[in-house]
């Protein structure tokens, strides 16, 4: 589980455009809450833009572009998209598109212990969009029920430990999916896998600039009366 | 000393205050900071572990222009406030989060910097948010001289003289800092990288360690400028004056949002400071030793009220319950402890019925004050481990929920949002600034995009949004079906097992004062001599009164 206490006592944002350059790493702090108000912004409720920020800031301090896969998959996601559908042991969208991997994710996390979740049988999932967005879920299930868990697409595998770690090899091999079909077992704890070192994935000026246009649109216009009541009324040249 | 220390006796339960009487906007506008805030806790261990300061940089000019290096020196590790001290023209002074110039700014660098360290962070530090730094730093902050006090110390020093008085009470700092960054802003270390470490274990240390070495920086500036100035000729602080300096704070409504966002830190700052009370309230005596530091607790706090100046009509008044609550204290101790099975906590229920707010937290603070030895092991216990979003319980039953609804959420459910008054207004982020505002809902555009601040009006919204449910629904399907009810059912779960996590009001009423929860956030700081300068705009000042890194030595318990 992430541990972000944000000590900001005056909680006002990072302006990330003023840093033209070609690489910026944020601290995971910066990462969650930036992608928090770009879910936000992009339509989702408060409620999952926070799993959205959750599970980008788990990516990039794993070295994965969370981020920028949050981002493509904001770009194009469908309004009033992502509603679910369980039928047996089968998850799908409603409306038969692919799915929002970060509804998917955290309704999988939601539904663990329950008879519908991944801990009771084998669970299909699908179509997902940018699946590596729902691992970080996973990965908090795996340590909920602390079990491994199997993830399976097109012939290919990657495996979770049951303290929510995955290989770095087949996590990247996940990011690159733009969308599959994933089987979710669990199986046998085989093997620990470390955590990463404590380093993030530095984010492109695009993915910047893109979350940060995204969560401008939870922000307000000023008004005069807004300006007027800000401050402290007073000189401070005092 | 072998003497036993008294302990409390029986069932603690009945010594505790109950949420609804702790978590109001009133009572938490009336908090005064207490033995465990987070400046005590740092100053208490420090002291008892011997850490050691030094300055192994002093590169300051005759204009009050260059750099310095601070270094806390543990038993383990070393951590250094680099400093910047600027030539602000006047009219770029702004306490402002929106200023882009500063007469000094700052940063905590986590261990020994090198020449590298300390020219990439001048680099990037006097931009304060326009630049960024690393997880090698604690904390970024800067901070404005009060245009007058400071430089009246300058002229007197320079003379030789020492600075009037009535002019250092008046102010009490020579510098307010008017942001302290920590955690993750900017670049710096996320707080899980320091978070296992015993000293940064409470809450803010690394701000608390940044402001007070900032303390002793404003203080070594002036005498330096004076030095310039004065020559052979010119003084130095005499030590009480400068121990009555503080370092100043100027804050917005930025700060106000903050206890919202983080419900189980704020529980746990709640549930430390009543366990206390309680552990208090419970002891069978009260022993010479612990009345006389009632006592000089009493005299200290009397004299910090005699201090503490205001303009702010709201703030007025509250000074004025506070003066009259301290001479009732002082009063009642003439003739207190009685024989009695509880000593203190007869004193505390006298202070329920006949103090005022103001005046019955201010016998809070009093009351723990002698107590170190029963309640300081409660500080570590004051930080948490907060996830950006909380696993859900999934398997819960919505009557489950509904019940959790019932028995924390009372205080939400009575609210009645169709009246006007109790929704007028709401909370956004402005574009033009990214800092958090309060909009008037009936008047005002931008309602449609309000943070979710006002917990009371969410948790009546999914209240009713579960009343078609089945029972045994899962929490899980539910939000399946109705994703929007996400961030409600969240905290309605966190508040199972934090009974102090939420804030027993109405955040968008009428009549709410942002300054209510910035007093209440800035007193477990520790900050003293709360100064309104608005309904959303407060300086206060910290350390004021309190030893100097150079002052700590020989202090070692």
């Amino acid at each position: 589980m992430s541990l972000t206490e944000a000590h900001d006592p005056t909680a006002s944002a990072t302006t990330f455009s003023e840093h033209p350059v070609p690489l910026t790493r944020l601290s995971r702090n910066e990462v969650e809450t930036l992608c928090l108000k770009a879910a936000r912004g992009a339509g989702m409720p408060w409620g999952l833009a926070e799993e959205a920020g959750f599970a980008a800031g788990w990516l990039a301090a794993r070295g994965i572009d969370g981020p920028a896969a949050l981002l493509a998959h904001l770009a194009a996601r469908p309004a009033g998209g992502g509603a679910l559908t369980i039928s047996g042991r089968i998850w799908a969208a409603q409306d038969g598109r692919a799915l929002c991997p970060i509804t998917a994710g955290a309704s999988l996390d939601d539904h663990a212990g329950l008879p519908e979740g991944v801990s009771a049988a084998p669970v299909m999932v699908g179509a997902l969009r940018h699946p590596v967005l729902a691992v970080p879920h996973l990965a908090r299930i795996a340590k909920a029920i602390n079990a491994a868990i199997e993830i399976g697409w097109n012939g290919e595998k990657a495996y979770i430990s049951a303290d929510g770690e995955v290989d770095p090899a087949q996590l990247t091999a996940l990011s690159k999916l733009q969308e599959a079909q994933i089987v979710l077992v669990t199986c046998r704890a085989e093997h620990k896998i470390a955590p990463p070192a404590p380093d993030m994935c530095p984010l492109s000026a695009e993915t910047l600039a893109g979350l940060n246009a995204l969560s401008m649109r939870t922000t307000v216009p000023a008004s005069e009366t807004s300006r007027r009541g800000a401050g402290a009324m007073v000189s401070d040249n005092d | 000393m072998n003497r036993m220390l008294p302990q409390p006796t029986g069932d603690l339960a009945r010594f505790r205050r109950s949420p609804d009487q702790v978590m109001t906007l009133a009572r938490m506008g009336a908090a005064h900071p207490t033995r465990l805030s987070f400046l005590r806790q740092l100053l208490r261990r420090m002291e008892s572990e011997g850490w050691r300061f030094d300055r192994p940089l002093w590169d300051i000019n005759a204009k009050g222009v260059g750099r310095a290096v601070y270094r806390a020196i543990g038993p383990v590790r070393t951590y250094s406030l680099v400093a910047f001290a600027h030539d602000l023209p006047d009219e770029m002074r702004s306490d402002r989060v929106i200023a882009t110039a500063w007469d000094a700014t700052f940063a905590l660098f986590d261990g020994n910097p090198t020449p590298e360290d300390i020219a990439r962070l001048e680099a990037n530090v006097p931009l304060q948010e326009a630049g960024r730094i690393t997880p090698h730093e604690l904390s970024l902050s800067r901070a404005n001289r009060s245009v007058r006090l400071f430089a009246h110390v300058v002229d007197r020093l320079a003379q030789g003289e020492q600075p009037d008085p009535a002019e250092v009470a008046a102010v009490g700092y020579l510098m307010r800092t008017t942001a302290v960054y920590g955690a993750g802003k900017f670049g710096a270390a996320d707080r899980s990288i320091i978070a296992d470490r015993p000293e940064m274990a409470a809450p803010f240390q690394a701000e608390m360690l940044s402001v007070w070495l900032t303390r002793q920086f404003t203080t070594d500036l002036v005498e330096h400028l004076a030095a310039s100035r004065g020559g052979e000729r010119a003084a130095r602080l005499d030590p009480a004056t400068r121990r009555s300096l503080g370092v100043g704070n100027s804050t917005g409504l930025g700060m106000a949002p903050f206890l919202v966002r983080h419900p189980v830190l704020m529980n746990n700052w709640m549930r430390a400071r009543e366990e206390a009370l309680a552990r208090v309230r419970a002891l069978p005596t009260a022993d010479a030793d612990s009345l006389q530091s009632l006592n000089a607790a009493l005299a200290e706090a009397r004299r910090n009220a005699g201090l503490w100046q205001s303009e702010h009509p709201i703030q007025v008044a509250k000074l004025k319950d506070l003066d009259a609550d301290l001479d009732l204290i002082a009063n009642k101790l003439t003739n207190w402890p009685r024989t009695s099975p509880y000593p203190w906590d007869d004193l505390w229920h006298w202070g329920e019925v006949t103090l005022t707010l103001e005046g019955q937290e201010a016998l809070l603070s009093l009351m723990l004050e002698p107590h170190g030895k029963l309640i300081d092991d409660l500080g570590p216990t004051m930080s948490a481990d907060e996830a950006i979003a909380a696993r859900i319980d999934g398997a819960m039953t919505v009557e489950t929920l509904r019940r959790l609804i019932r028995e924390h959420f009372r205080w939400a459910l009575d609210i009645d949002f169709r009246d006007s008054a109790n929704d007028a207004r709401f909370w956004y982020v402005s574009e033009e600034k990214l800092e958090p505002r309060l909009g008037e809902r009936h008047s005002e555009d931008g309602a449609e995009l309000e943070q979710p601040l006002c917990i009371a009006r969410l948790v009546q919204e999914l209240h009713i949004a579960l009343q078609g449910e089945d029972g045994d629904t899962t929490v899980a399907a539910f939000l399946m079906r109705d994703p929007g009810q996400r961030y409600a059912a969240r905290r309605v779960q966190i508040a199972e097992g934090h009974p102090f996590a939420e804030v027993r009001d109405n955040l968008i009423g009428k009549d709410m004062l942002p300054i209510d929860l910035m007093r209440c956030k800035l007193a477990f700081f520790g900050a003293s001599r709360f100064d309104p300068r608005s309904d959303k705009w407060v300086r206060i000042s910290m350390f004021q009164d309190m030893p100097y890194p150079d002052e700590m030595a020989g202090r070692n318990r």
